[in-house]
Parts: C-alpha cells; sequence; structure tokens
C-alpha cells in the first residue's frame, strides 16, 4: 500500500520537479539585456518610467549575491515594466489626441 | 497623315503644359492654404482651452487664472493672501538684482543682451527664434548672454539663475503674455509641445491635462491640482515644499517624479516646447512671477 502511495506521489508531483530544475536553469542575463534595451528605447522617446532601471540594478546585485531566484523575478519585473513603457510611447505616438479632454 | 501627328503632339503638349500649371497653382494655393490653417488652428486651440475652464470654474474671472490654484480653492488662496504680507520670494529678488547688475570679466551686464535693458520683458518669453530654430525661454536666454559674454551656464533648476528669473519677473509684473506661434516651425515646436501636454506618461499613466484639466480643482492626496490655464505666468516661485526658489522647468521635472516618469533634462528641447505650449494658451493672463506656492 505504501509502494502504491509513494509511485501516485511521484507521478504526480514530477511536473513540478521538472519545473522547478527548469526554473533555476533559465539564464537570466538575456531578460538583463532585453530589459535594458527596451527602457533604452523607451528613454529615447521621454517615456523611460523612474522605477525600471532601479529593478535592473537590483536584479544585478541579486545575481552578483547568487540569489537567483530574487533576481529572476526582478528581472522579469524589470522587462514588463520596460515593456509597458515602450507600449505607452508607441500608443501616445499615434493616441496622444484621444487626451485632450476637449 | 503628318499634318494630323503634329497636331495631335501639339495638343498632348498643351494639355501637359496645362496640367502642370494647374498643379502648380495647387501646389501655391496649399502653401498659403497651410500658413493660413496653422494660425488658425492655434487660435482654436486658444479658445477651447481657455474655454474649458471657464465653463468648469464658471465664477471665476479670466484674469484670476496667473494665480494658479489660488484663484479656485478660497481656503488655500486664504492662506496665500497671508504668506503674501511677507512674501518669501524678496530675498530672491534682492539677490537677482545684485546678480542682474554685476559686470562680466568683459565689463559688459546682463542689461547689454536683453531688449529694453532686460526690464519688462519676462511676457515676451519663451519666444520662437526663426534663425536657431527652437523656442528660448528666459533662463535659456539668460545663460545664453552669459555664454556669449565668457561665462559659465548657471544651472537650470534653482540657485542664481533662478534668482535673476525672479528679479527680470518682477520688473514685467502686470505685462500681459502675447506669445506668439508666427510660423509654420514654431508652429512644428508649439505642436511638440501640446502633444507632451497631453501624452500619458509614467507607470501612473498620468498626463499634464489629467491632473491640471479633467481633475483640475479636485483632491489629489492631500493637494488640490492647479488649472493649466495660467501654469506660466508665476514662475519662477518659491514653493513651501522645497523651502527655496525654483523655475518652471524644476516644478515640471517634479510633476513628472510625482507620476513616475523619469524627468527629462531642464531647458531641454520637449520641456521648452511644453513651456511654448502653455505660454501661448495663457495669452492674456498677466505676468505675476514671482510668487508663492504651496
Amino acid at each position: 500500500m505504501n509502494k502504491f502511495r509513494l509511485f501516485f506521489f511521484i507521478v504526480l508531483n514530477a511536473p513540478l520537479f521538472l519545473s522547478a530544475s527548469l526554473y533555476a536553469s533559465v539564464d537570466i542575463n538575456p531578460i538583463l539585456d532585453n530589459a535594458r534595451m527596451t527602457v533604452n528605447k523607451a528613454a529615447a522617446k521621454g517615456f523611460e518610467w523612474t522605477t525600471t532601471r532601479k529593478l535592473i540594478e537590483d536584479a544585478e546585485t541579486a545575481l552578483a549575491a547568487g540569489d537567483k531566484d530574487k533576481s529572476l523575478k526582478l528581472a522579469k519585473a524589470a522587462l514588463n515594466e520596460a515593456e509597458k513603457s515602450l507600449i505607452q510611447a508607441n500608443y501616445a505616438e499615434t493616441h496622444w489626441q484621444a487626451g485632450i479632454p476637449l | 497623315m503628318r499634318l494630323v501627328k503634329r497636331t495631335l503632339k501639339m495638343k498632348s503638349g498643351a494639355i501637359l503644359v496645362c496640367l502642370l500649371t494647374i498643379n502648380c497653382m495647387a501646389i501655391a494655393d496649399t502653401g498659403n492654404k497651410s500658413d493660413l490653417d496653422f494660425k488658425a488652428m492655434v487660435q482654436q486651440d486658444i479658445n477651447d482651452f481657455q474655454s474649458f475652464f471657464k465653463k468648469r470654474f464658471s465664477q471665476v474671472e479670466f484674469s484670476e487664472y496667473k494665480n494658479g490654484v489660488y484663484a479656485i480653492d478660497a481656503a488655500s488662496r486664504e492662506q496665500w493672501l497671508e504668506m503674501e504680507d511677507f512674501p518669501p520670494y524678496e530675498f530672491a529678488v534682492d539677490e537677482g538684482e545684485a546678480l542682474f547688475e554685476e559686470p562680466f570679466s568683459n565689463g559688459k551686464t546682463y542689461a547689454d543682451c536683453f531688449a529694453n535693458g532686460g526690464e519688462g520683458i519676462r511676457q515676451n518669453y519663451p519666444y520662437f527664434d526663426s534663425k536657431k530654430s527652437e523656442v528660448i525661454t528666459l533662463e535659456l536666454a539668460i545663460n545664453n548672454c552669459r555664454q556669449a559674454n565668457g561665462e559659465k551656464p548657471l544651472a537650470y533648476k534653482k540657485g542664481a539663475l533662478a534668482n535673476l528669473s525672479a528679479y527680470m519677473a518682477s520688473t514685467s509684473a502686470g505685462n500681459s503674455f502675447a506669445t506668439e506661434v508666427p510660423s509654420v516651425a514654431a508652429y512644428q515646436s508649439y505642436s511638440e509641445g501640446k502633444e507632451f501636454f497631453y501624452s500619458k506618461r509614467g507607470q501612473l499613466n498620468f498626463s499634464c491635462a489629467d491632473c491640471h484639466m479633467r481633475v483640475a480643482g479636485q483632491k489629489l492626496r492631500a493637494d488640490i491640482t492647479s488649472p493649466a490655464l495660467g501654469h506660466p505666468t508665476g514662475f519662477p516661485v518659491y514653493r513651501a515644499k522645497w523651502e527655496e526658489m525654483g523655475t518652471l522647468h524644476r516644478r515640471y521635472a517634479g510633476c513628472n517624479k510625482n507620476i513616475r516618469a523619469k524627468p527629462l533634462p531642464a531647458q531641454g528641447r520637449a520641456y521648452r516646447n511644453l513651456e511654448y505650449f502653455q505660454s501661448v494658451m495663457s495669452q492674456g493672463l498677466e505676468v505675476n512671477g514671482p510668487s508663492s506656492r504651496k
């Protein structure tokens, strides 16, 4: 009976263990590179957010300290912000007149 | 047969000449039309902008908008009037006057750079310089004057430059803003300023118009937002939060930070164009800088 339970435990949790190992092996540097490149594009259009470069710096600090989990979360947050600021800039270029409350 | 061919060739040539002439006339007409249109469009913008506030705050006299938020909020106005009994910007005006009169190392002074010796001219700034093809603000003109006389430029947001600007504004009190958009090139700068004003930016996704038009007069946290009409007229200002004088571009940077947008350089093209647009919208209001704000 115990062997049966152990078998089901392994089978049901296999995807969880697998994803955890994949998560740990994600290379953070390309995400950070992408975040830097994207925030620079938004900055060139005058739409950089004040918080994005701080997230990138914090991700770099965490990575240097060996805290991959924290670094990955911060790098993803930085990329997400950078992409949103660039979307905001591109949207403003074509839709700024929608903001005229007259 | 030859005669028919020649006639046909002559006819097609004549048609071609006619078409080219019509085309040229159309292009010339378009040029005049766009020249007329941009002035009409600016005037329409001014009418719409000022009407917006007249409708929004129907009890407020147009001339009162030079006083910022104190034009629309009675409680804040009362405190402000008490503060104005002993204006906190007076020292800055005195220091600005001393700096203004101090000769450069070549013996010249600021008065040599400006029309009317630099007195009573605040309302003429910003203006569009057609030779440089850019907007010139008073603060930029002050630093241009320094550099033309071999002096180092001053920092743009506060300190000596704000004091100089305060003194020059004080000599212009009561003069009305009449910022013009005189050319297509000027209209381009004006349009860039307009686009900045209405574009949402920052993590909070706010535009200047969101705070200073849509919710003007309402509370954002503890502060009541000021109407955009008349924004440039009172600058530079002594701001209680800063505990010192600051220029309009310092305030722009502060506004951008508040919505978590990275501020752009003071006296950079973007902020100068924004000041140009706001000054055009404030046409007819009096200079009342320097002044004090919360």
